[in-house]
């Protein structure tokens, strides 16, 4: 259960990002650029945290963000 | 040094400081990073800006990151009629600090948050919303509170410091000092 009211049937960071468009714009156009933008890494090894510190470390920071999202019990 | 090779800032002889370092090198990141920061300490909010920068200072003074508790204590100071002893006081002392207990029931959940969402607990979220919380302001100071978690591990500064160190163990504290009068004059 959600901390806060969300809108219904949305699971993990998909809720918050409905509840809020306005932080969910630029949050979903970094995650966009990040994971699926031009890059020497595949898509796939960003998805699956790719060995490259840098890389790991942006994704890493990502992920802690979006886990702290759902604010779930 | 940063461990990865950022722009050098001419004017500064070296990176940009703190996140700008990593802002620089990535422009395409930096922008919607941006853009989400200044939707969440400047847009419209029931929270005033000095609130809102509050909170981002206390989590960056929480994740040990010298840059952004430096800036946006600044920040914050600046919107709060120039209290830097309160915002001081927000980073070690926030419990007894002289603001509204609202605002002191947000910082103990971004508090939680800096330590991992799942510290979170319903009375933690009860008790900010007992004291006038809206599900709207609990929702931004945790988002404030996750994106300065991800921009305060971005800046690698404690290079520079060695790097001052060192010149400082070769030449002394005098000639360092002398060193950086005479780059005035050339």
């Amino acid at each position: 259960m959600p901390h806060i009211t969300l809108p219904d049937g949305l699971p993990g960071i998909t809720g918050p990002l409905a509840f809020r468009p306005e932080t969910a714009r630029p949050m979903r156009a970094m995650a966009e650029f990040l994971l699926r933008g031009p890059n020497t890494l595949s898509s796939a090894d960003r998805e699956s945290l790719p060995p490259i510190p840098r890389a790991r470390t942006i994704v890493t920071s990502a992920r802690q963000v979006m886990r702290q999202l759902p604010l779930t019990t | 040094m940063a461990y990865i090779q950022l722009p050098i800032a001419e004017e500064l002889g070296r990176e940009f400081p703190g996140i700008l370092g990593p802002m620089t090198f990535r422009p395409e990141t930096a922008a919607p990073l941006n853009k989400l920061v200044n939707v969440l300490l400047r847009g419209e909010s029931t929270l005033s800006r000095g609130e809102r920068e509050m909170i981002a200072t206390h989590v960056s003074w929480r994740n040990d990151c010298f840059f952004c508790q430096t800036i946006h204590g600044a920040v914050a100071a600046a919107q709060l009629g120039h209290d830097e002893v309160l915002v001081q006081k927000v980073k070690t002392d926030w419990e007894d600090a002289k603001i509204s207990p609202k605002l002191k029931a947000l910082l103990n959940i971004a508090g939680k948050v800096q330590l991992g969402g799942k510290h979170v607990t319903s009375e933690d979220i009860a008790a900010a919303r007992d004291l006038g919380a809206s599900d709207l302001e609990i929702h931004d100071t945790v988002l404030i509170a996750a994106v300065f978690c991800m921009c305060n591990r971005a800046p690698q500064d404690a290079g520079i410091y060695r790097e001052r160190a060192a010149l400082i163990v070769e030449h002394g504290y005098t000639g360092v000092t002398q060193a950086a009068i005479a780059t005035l004059h050339h």
